[in-house]
């Protein structure tokens, strides 16, 4: 994965096969839930499910630290472990889980580049057979938060214009035509997006078969919304997912130091009382550049 | 086992645009729509024929993307 600034943390169909039958090496397929998983997964993955396994569904947040400990345990995981993540979706939810890794401090985490998209569409391998490893006493690290932003980091950041903010859902949902993506639940109240927001849909970081497009040609995607890496970056979107790619893009990919990832998004967001909302399209570059002077 | 016939396609359903991925897996069909704009997956359709699988997920996505408000955004509220 030449170019990239952390070329590591991506592994292509290649490596994978590559890596089948290596120990040290665990494969996890995150979907949203496990049916695509079901029809057939690559040899040796287990399966992870964003709603039933990843979330705090009663908290809405990210799981606790003792259940991530249960499910790595469960999953023949130790902190040595290399865990190389792919799944449905463009790769979101796998990219959720990269993201939540990181907070837990576990050291190598990979994404598979192109995901499940990408290994169907070669005709890779597949099978049905449910591997099982022996439980480890996996140990997570305290949560390191430096990576996430909670609401109150973004209400401080907009006032004192202190990040910039990158809104990656469709362009649809950043002007308030619609509150949630075509066909999903709507989960809050009135659409637009955060003032000041940056829109740079997720999809523009991706080929069309869902590998991550080039270091040179993500560089100018974002540079062209004034995103260089000088100030500290927000990303959102709805729930968090479809953020955490572009935060894996951001932090990885083009190695800005300061990234976070408000999983809060759209939906506490545009829930809150008394919060600014801007609708309709996002204000030229220069014009924020001009107020700011 | 592999994925057979993989083909993707573009169309619209219920006013939206949606990206169509129909392939085989074994003895069973899959075809998944997602919306091409957000690219979330709407709905996926598992069946024993291409045409089930396909009648499946396009009832199931037609359903769903007939909810989807659209708003005004010239109106407060």
């Amino acid at each position: 994965m030449p170019n990239y600034s952390n070329p590591e943390v991506l592994v292509s169909i290649d490596w994978v096969l590559k890596n089948l039958d290596n120990p040290s090496v665990r494969l996890v397929e995150v979907d949203v839930e496990n049916t695509a998983y079901d029809q057939g997964h690559i040899r040796g993955a287990v399966a992870w499910s964003w709603q039933s396994q990843l979330c705090d569904r009663i908290r809405r947040d990210i799981i606790p630290r003792d259940q991530l400990e249960k499910l790595l345990s469960e999953s023949g995981i130790t902190p040595e472990t290399t865990i190389v993540l792919y799944g449905d979706n463009n790769n979101w939810f796998a990219a959720w889980a990269f993201w939540q890794l990181k907070i837990y401090g576990h050291k190598d985490v990979r994404l598979l580049n192109g995901g499940r998209k990408k290994w169907l569409q070669e005709g890779q391998e597949l099978t049905t057979e449910v591997p099982k490893y022996a439980p480890t006493q996996y140990k997570a690290k305290e949560p390191d938060f430096s990576i996430r932003s909670f609401l109150p980091d973004v209400q401080s950041a907009l006032k004192a214009k202190g990040a910039s903010l990158v809104d990656v859902r469709s362009p649809q949902e950043f002007t308030g035509e619609i509150l949630a993506p075509p066909g999903l639940p709507e989960t809050a109240q009135r659409g637009g997006h955060v003032p000041g927001a940056r829109s740079v849909p997720w999809s523009k970081a991706a080929n069309d078969d869902g590998t991550f497009k080039s270091f040179e040609e993500l560089k100018e995607l974002y540079a062209q919304e004034g995103i260089d890496g000088n100030k500290p970056v927000i990303t959102y979107c709805r729930i968090g997912e479809r953020s955490s790619h572009t935060w894996f893009v951001l932090k990885y990919l083009l190695g800005y130091d300061h990234v976070t990832n408000y999983d809060g998004s759209w939906t506490e967001w545009g829930n809150l009382v008394g919060a600014p909302v801007e609708r309709g399209a996002a204000q030229p570059v220069e014009t924020l550049v001009a107020h700011a002077r | 086992m592999r994925a057979e016939n993989w083909n993707r396609q573009q169309t619209e359903l219920a006013g939206w645009p949606v990206t169509v991925t129909a392939y085989q897996i074994g003895e069973k069909y899959i075809t998944e729509v997602a919306s091409t704009d957000s690219g979330a997956c709407v709905a996926r359709g598992i069946a024993a024929t291409a045409e089930e699988s396909r009648k499946g997920a396009f009832e199931t996505a037609s359903r769903r993307l007939q909810r989807t408000r659209h708003f005004d955004l010239t109106i407060g509220g």
